[in-house]
């Protein structure tokens, strides 16, 4: 690895360390949520989505996390657990001059507790994160259907057809 | 200009500085105890199979977004 490359790894690294750190501090105790990198625990508790008969995407999270890690050092990526219980994965980028923030793959566990909506936990970690980097919107890519779509317009986004996204702006 | 005014108006500039440029930590107690937190708690229902995204769009060039 180049010496350019390693700082880069290291300077991103540090920032999701931040994020992750920054979010935990805020969320409500009493949730018993915490968010984590996508290690090896988290991928073990995927394996039991794959088995899962209600789950409805078939995302390959070993094959995506293990492309991802070695592609984009500037990643965000986060495992959102409850107690013991995987709650949600996702993975995502800023752009290439880290104006914009974009939530590539987001996937909730398909038995997960459906008291807590993981849509905007996840989202606010992206936000910690993009406003690191100085980022003023969060882009959620490629909504599966219009179920999902819905769902992100009436959290608040707007949805762009060309580009098949939907915009969040990380301003308060 | 005296001084006085000198220091006073560069105290008053970093006030607002300081005012306007929350640190991360602030930032996200009230982004989770304000947006996040109303997104939680509306009556707007989560799908079940909550997903997005496009694996055999993921390694495109980054350019485009």
């Amino acid at each position: 690895m180049r010496f350019h490359d390693a700082v880069v790894d290291n300077k991103f690294a540090q920032l999701r360390q931040i994020t992750l750190y920054t979010f935990n501090a805020s969320i409500e105790k009493e949730l018993n949520l915490t968010a984590k990198l996508i290690d090896d625990s988290a991928l073990a508790e995927y394996d039991k989505w794959v088995k899962n008969p209600e789950r409805k995407e078939d995302f390959d999270w070993r094959s995506i996390v293990n492309n991802y890690k070695a592609i984009y050092p500037k990643r965000f990526e986060i495992a959102l657990w409850q107690m013991n219980e995987l709650m949600s994965l996702s993975v995502g980028r800023p752009s290439f001059s880290a104006a914009k923030m974009r939530l590539d793959i987001i996937e909730g566990a398909p038995s997960r507790n459906k008291t807590i909506k993981v849509f905007p936990l996840m989202l606010g970690a992206y936000y910690i994160y993009a406003k690191l980097l100085n980022a003023d919107e969060v882009r959620v890519m490629n909504p599966v259907n219009e179920d999902v779509r819905n769902y992100y317009v009436r959290q608040g986004s707007v949805y762009v057809k060309n580009g098949d996204y939907c915009v969040f702006k990380v301003d308060l | 200009m005296s001084d006085d005014k000198k220091t006073v108006s560069l105290n008053k500039r970093r006030e607002k500085k300081r005012g306007s440029k929350l640190s991360i930590q602030e930032y996200s107690r009230i982004l989770m105890r304000t947006k996040i937190k109303r997104m939680l708690e509306n009556d707007v229902e989560e799908p079940v199979s909550l997903a997005s995204g496009d694996p055999n769009k993921l390694f495109d060039d980054e350019e485009k977004t």
